[in-house]
């Protein structure tokens, strides 16, 4: 059958559009790809809000002239990506908010050691990897807290007290899925042993006013409420509502002062193994490190700052000093695993 | 031996994008963790199960009952109101679900407003149910979720004609009776597709059972890669995940199978039941009432807490996230709608040809990319795109060249996750609207001498000029809501809106987590209006 | 309380009344019966009165947009009455403060579409309305009604799986089954083709018989409307403009929108005399008894004689010739329109095997069994 053809003008215009419409979207796509091995970048995957970090990177900038390149993201996802990449990863620097992430890095050989003189001056031993590859920044202390109204402080004592029966109904807490939790029982379990803290979890879980807390937040202003009348919490949270409301009716009770002492945790750094500016890497840490920008991380989201020398904020002071618990951070991350799985045991959500 | 005629080559490298991410979380059954597995099998397994399901089930029928029954009364009826409400209540569309689940936990919880002002005006204890529960993320997510079934259900609807209804009448039926046994079996391709993205959504859903702390199936995924550290066993919970959503899929394809749903009859004159009385007003306060707990009181709500932070919160770098969700939805939804469309036409073109079946099966494939959770198909797409980029480095380097990382980071990868993901989101409009094309309109083309991509240029597009642009602005909304996949791939500095509110939502700052929340909205409210006054027109 | 449902009396003089033959209960009365479109002032038909006996076969036909459909969309229950009431087998369903719902009128319907449901089989769609038996008596029921539209076989198959015929049949099938008083076609063979549009017409008429079903049926096309129908009714500028059988109606139209709506034909000046005869071109008749020709004679109206195809006949022996100026071929005839010597046209059926060729003249002469003669349409 004879094919009839069309006048095809349309032909050469469409061809034009195609041709200049290939190379625009494939020069869009490959935007942002990151500039590597440039001496003056420095590249941080951070699991720390960006928002705590821009002061600090942009103070970082001001004193070294170093440009920094940030990719935040939850810890998972920046393992993932890291072990992805492997050896052409961009990242000289991670930083995580907690021990556990950190150690597990550690474990994936995703980062690499650090000798620092001036790091270990700055950063007591207990709060970073003994294998010098990680060091933490801030400290982050998990206490109780009580409602000033209903509970007296004196009836308070530490964290395995609150599985007794006479807190039934009064407990809040966070859910098990939240880190800081898995840490503490890493911690405990660590201190008393499996069985014992399985049992203590079981007890807590007994007392529970209501549904465990998606954050802490809500599980003060649950407090504030009346809701519950105990409960623990990251002493920022605390500190951040304060500074809205100084009148806010939740008190602060640091645990285990006449046994382990409170449980902490560092939010903390370390450089990747396959750096390429391993020297401004370390660089960088110590800057995290110094007076300067251990006041700048920490004051803005109130937590401890790791370097002793550095005071905290007043806020903070005003819940007094307190007695930490001395076991190597590295801990929560070795018995994150198995506590998780306690938590699952003892039907903590 | 043939090669197969070329639809067949269309869909083969699509359907391989896609299948890429599920292959590589199922080649992570490789990795053996028995003590993991015994652990899940001991104490989790069978609880998460229960929940998932009941989850799916409630919110299935719930999204069910809530979208067909506001699209029949505003399709059929007249009552006061009905036009505005017809159109408003797509609305929802544009407030994600995990900031909907923010704001419903914010005010209901017991240290909320709601029960606060009840404590102080009555003095009594509040015992209202606790909204942190099943029933609460439940409902959240049927608020949230309604409108996949009220957008298709009502073109069922106003396509059906009226004359199915009139002969059921006929035959006895009250109206009621035929709305049971003919107006909804006749609609059912619309709201049970409607009901699919619905679920798929709860299925793969994060941000929104965290923030009730439920347990579902992925977040079981989520504990056992971050909380146990293995992403292996991570990978093989997310396979099974797949696997069941695949099944679901599949069970709807076979109950459908041989039944095909009647020809478009919009045109037949249809009057509406004008409701009187108390019933008329029933209709007003019941949309009214959803449209206020899906989208009136959390905008406000968000608006509140926005005019809180706002000074100091609002800065020169919000046009900048705005900017990049904009820019961001904008190409996924260009990528979605060449592929979809590349999709729908090869299908098309290979009906009654050689290979038929094999397109017909990697078109399905190449619209899986809904099965897994966010997270997991983003590592199961970065894995291989590192992969090829350090090849391709290695490559370079052995030639004495040095270039940075071309694939990684860059926004390729991104949007290539955010289309696998979204694909059949632009797939099926696009799919319904070629429908409407006759085999004789393609075959007077034919006759006239336009082969299949001037076929493609000169006929397809321009009739389905529709059913594109319903694509696009549905692609839209969803990558301006989307979180765990622009969290994990994004390229530096490439923060989005979304980014923004998990960033102040993991913390617990929820007031801050409302400016980002509003523009979202703000962003998905124009192609949502476009939507709506075009489903209106039709 | 019992709901009172008035009761129709049949009129004891009605206008232009057929078929009431004897029985007590008109299925279908209508009287005075005004409706509107929704929403609009002015009325689509007005005060339309007719009259069915059970068992009988009506057609409404007339131009589109007359208001057929309206009409039976308004016997149906679709739609309210402006005026007027409906009433079936005795019962009022449609007037003044009444509206009884479609559902409880046990009136059938086929659509034009056939509106058929598409996720049931032709079993589940023809055993539909049957919810007041019990299954067995259900089943059986079905049975017979895909026997009596020949459809066994195709029994589980679904809608799309079958072709138009059957589908109308399916139609047909499904509104018979739960034996309705009253069955509403709406054009319901203007999607087939023509040839089974015949085919199917005969057939179905023969089974509205054999089951005794009285039926309205609605249509545009003449020959559907005289090949099924007892009683034809004309609707035209919103008025019944007739109603009587077919015969009735196409050789004795009461007016001329009548005569040019059904049949083809031609209107030849009347040149009379005062004798009582009408001379025309054609030839003279003697003036049907109580014509206005004498009338005429009076007011100096001119009048024109209704001529039909099948009133010229070919005669090789008349004297009158006419020229062939066209002529179409219908298989069995030609249909030949030819010119008068007065330049007048006229058509003419003639048997196929007379083949003449155009610009021929052939004799011709009027054999007028019926004088219909109206006023001449000024032109």
């Amino acid at each position: 059958m004879p094919m009839i053809r069309l006048p095809c003008a349309a032909a050469p215009k469409s061809a034009a559009l195609a041709l200049l419409f290939g190379p625009v979207m494939a020069a869009l796509l490959t935007l942002a790809a990151p500039t590597l091995g440039r001496a003056d970048t420095l590249t941080v995957y951070s699991a720390r809000n960006e928002q705590l970090l821009k002061p600090l990177l942009d103070r970082f900038t001001n004193l070294t002239g170093t440009q920094v390149q940030l990719l935040t993201a939850n810890e998972g996802a920046l393992l993932a990506r890291l072990n992805a990449e492997g050896a052409s990863t961009p990242a000289d620097v991670l930083i995580t908010v907690d021990a556990g992430n950190l150690w597990q890095a550690a474990q994936q050989n995703l980062l690499q050691a650090v000798v620092s003189a001036v790091l270990e001056k700055n950063i007591p031993a207990h709060l970073r990897d003994p294998a010098k590859q990680w060091f933490g920044m801030s400290v982050r202390a998990r206490t109780i807290v009580y409602s000033k109204a209903r509970v007296a402080a004196n009836t308070l004592s530490s964290y395995e007290d609150l599985a007794d029966p006479k807190w039934h109904g009064k407990l809040c807490l966070r859910t098990s899925k939240k880190v800081y939790n898995q840490s503490l029982v890493a911690m405990m379990m660590q201190e008393l042993g499996e069985a014992k803290t399985e049992a203590i979890v079981k007890g807590w879980v007994a007392n529970l006013a209501t549904d465990v807390f998606a954050d802490d937040t809500a599980l003060l202003k649950a407090i504030a409420a009346g809701q519950c009348q105990v409960g623990i919490v990251n002493t920022y949270y605390l500190g951040r509502l304060l500074q809205a409301d100084a009148a806010f009716p939740v008190g602060l009770f640091w645990a285990n002062q006449a046994t382990t002492g409170v449980h902490v945790n560092v939010s903390g750094a370390g450089v990747t193994r396959h750096s390429k500016n391993p020297a401004l890497a370390q660089k960088f840490l110590e800057f995290l490190s110094s007076d300067a920008a251990q006041k700048i991380y920490t004051d803005k989201d109130l937590e401890f700052p790791a370097n002793p020398a550095v005071a905290a904020d007043s806020i903070i002071n005003s819940w007094g000093s307190f007695k930490p618990n001395p076991i190597n951070v590295s801990k929560a991350g070795e018995l994150q695993a198995a506590a998780t799985r306690l938590m699952d045991r003892a039907a903590y959500k | 031996m043939r090669l197969p005629p070329w639809p067949f080559w269309v869909v083969l490298p699509l359907a391989l994008v896609t299948v890429t991410p599920l292959a590589v979380v199922g080649v992570s059954w490789a990795q053996r963790a028995p003590e993991i597995w015994q652990h899940l099998r001991d104490y989790v397994l069978a609880g998460v199960l229960l929940n998932t399901l009941l989850l799916t089930v409630l919110v299935g029928l719930g999204v069910a009952v809530l979208g067909v029954s506001l699209a029949w009364i505003t399709v059929m009826c007249e009552f006061p109101g009905r036009r505005w409400l017809g159109g408003a209540l797509v609305l929802p569309l544009a407030l994600p679900a995990y900031v909907l689940a923010f704001v419903h936990v914010g005010l209901m919880d017991y240290s909320g407003p709601v029960q606060t002002l009840w404590r102080t005006a009555t003095g009594l204890q509040s015992s209202f149910p606790s909204v942190r529960s099943t029933g609460g993320a439940v409902l959240v997510f049927c608020l949230a979720l309604y409108p996949y079934v009220y957008l298709l259900a009502r073109q069922a609807f106003q396509t059906q004609g009226a004359h199915c209804l009139q002969a059921a009448q006929t035959l006895g039926l009250s109206r009621r009776q035929a709305f049971w046994r003919v107006a909804m079996p006749m609609a059912r391709p619309w709201w049970a597709a409607g009901v699919g993205l619905a679920l798929m959504e709860v299925l793969a859903d994060f941000g929104t059972v965290a923030i009730f702390n439920m347990d579902t199936f992925t977040t079981v995924i989520y504990k056992t890669w971050l909380g146990m550290f293995n992403l292996a066993v991570a990978s093989q919970l997310a396979s099974l995940l797949a696997l069941g959503v695949l099944a679901l899929v599949w069970l709807e394809h076979t109950a459908r199978a041989r039944r095909q749903f009647g020809p478009s009859a919009k045109n037949q004159a249809r009057e509406r039941i004008a409701l009187t009385g108390p019933a008329s007003w029933a209709a007003s306060a019941a949309c009214l009432l959803v449209l206020t707990a899906a989208f009136i009181a959390p905008v406000l709500q968000l608006l509140y807490w926005v005019m809180q932070v706002a000074a100091t919160d609002l800065d020169t770098r919000y046009w900048q996230f705005v900017l990049h969700s904009l820019m961001l939805s904008g190409l996924t939804a260009l990528v979605v709608l060449l592929a979809a469309l590349a999709l729908a036409y090869a299908a098309r073109a290979s009906e009654g040809q050689r290979g038929q079946r094999w397109v017909a099966a990697l078109v399905r494939v190449a619209n899986l990319g809904y099965a897994l959770p966010g997270m997991v198909l983003s590592v199961g797409l970065f894995v291989p795109v590192a992969w090829l980029d350090g090849r391709l480095l290695a490559w370079a380097q052995s030639l004495g060249l040095a270039p940075p990382p071309l694939l990684k980071g860059a926004l390729a990868v991104m949007v290539t996750a955010l289309a696998v993901r979204f694909v059949a989101v632009g797939f099926n409009p696009i799919q319904a609207a070629m429908q409407r094309i006759t085999h004789n309109q393609e075959r007077a083309a034919r006759s006239l001498g336009l082969g299949a991509w001037q076929s493609l240029r000169r006929l397809h597009v321009p009739l389905l000029r529709p059913g594109l642009l319903s694509a696009a602005l549905l692609v839209f909304v969803e990558v301006m809501k989307e979180m765990p996949i622009t969290l994990m791939t994004r390229p530096f500095g490439w923060d989005t809106l979304a980014v923004r509110i998990y960033e102040m939502t993991s913390e617990g700052m929820w007031e801050r987590a409302a400016l980002p929340s509003v523009c979202v909205v703000l962003a998905g409210l124009v192609p949502i209006f476009v939507l709506v006054r075009k489903s209106e027109q039709d | 309380m019992a709901s009172f449902t008035p009761h129709c009396s049949l009129p004891t003089a009605a206008p232009a009344l057929a078929g009431a033959s004897g029985g007590a209960v008109a299925a279908l009365q209508m009287e005075g019966v005004t409706l509107a479109y929704p929403g609009q002032v002015a009325h689509v038909v007005r005060d339309v009165s007719l009259q069915l006996a059970p068992g009988d076969i009506a057609c409404l036909v007339g131009p589109s947009g007359c208001g057929k459909t309206t009409l039976l969309r308004a016997i149906a229950g679709f739609s309210p009455l402006r005026g007027g009431r409906i009433c079936i087998m005795g019962r009022e369903v449609s007037g003044a403060g009444v509206q009884v719902p479609t559902e409880q009128r046990n009136v059938g319907m086929v659509f034009q579409d056939y509106a058929l449901f598409p996720h049931l089989t032709v079993q589940g769609n023809i055993g539909f309305g049957l919810h007041g038996l019990g299954a067995s008596a259900a089943k059986t029921r079905v049975q017979e009604m895909l026997r009596m539209v020949g459809l066994q076989s195709l029994a589980q198959r679904y809608v799309h799986e079958l072709s138009g015929g059957q589908q109308q049949r399916v139609a047909l099938a499904r509104a018979l089954a739960p034996k309705p008083q009253l069955l509403l076609l709406d054009e319901p063979f203007s999607n087939l083709d023509v040839g089974l549009r015949e085919h199917l017409a005969h057939e179905v008429r023969t089974l509205l018989k054999a089951t005794g079903t009285t039926a309205v049926l609605v249509t545009h096309d003449q020959q559907e409307a005289f090949a099924m129908a007892d009683y034809v009714a004309v609707l035209a500028q919103g008025r019944v403009q007739q109603w009587g059988t077919p015969m009735a109606l196409y050789h004795e139209p009461v007016n001329r929108l009548v005569a040019n709506f059904l049949g083809e034909g031609a209107w030849i000046p009347i040149r009379h005399s005062a004798s009582g005869t009408l001379v025309t071109e054609l030839g003279s008749f003697p003036a049907p008894p109580g014509s206005s020709a004498d009338l005429d004679a009076l007011t100096q109206a001119p009048q024109e004689l209704l001529v039909r195809p099948d009133d010229i006949l070919h005669d090789d022996a008349s004297p009158t010739k006419a020229r062939v100026t066209a002529k179409v071929f219908r298989g069995a005839n030609f249909l030949y329109t030819l010119a008068l010597p007065s330049g007048q046209a006229v058509l003419s059926l003639v048997p196929s095997h007379h083949d003449h060729a155009l610009g021929e003249y052939i004799g011709i002469r009027l054999e007028l069994d019926h004088r219909v003669h109206f006023a001449a349409e000024p032109r």
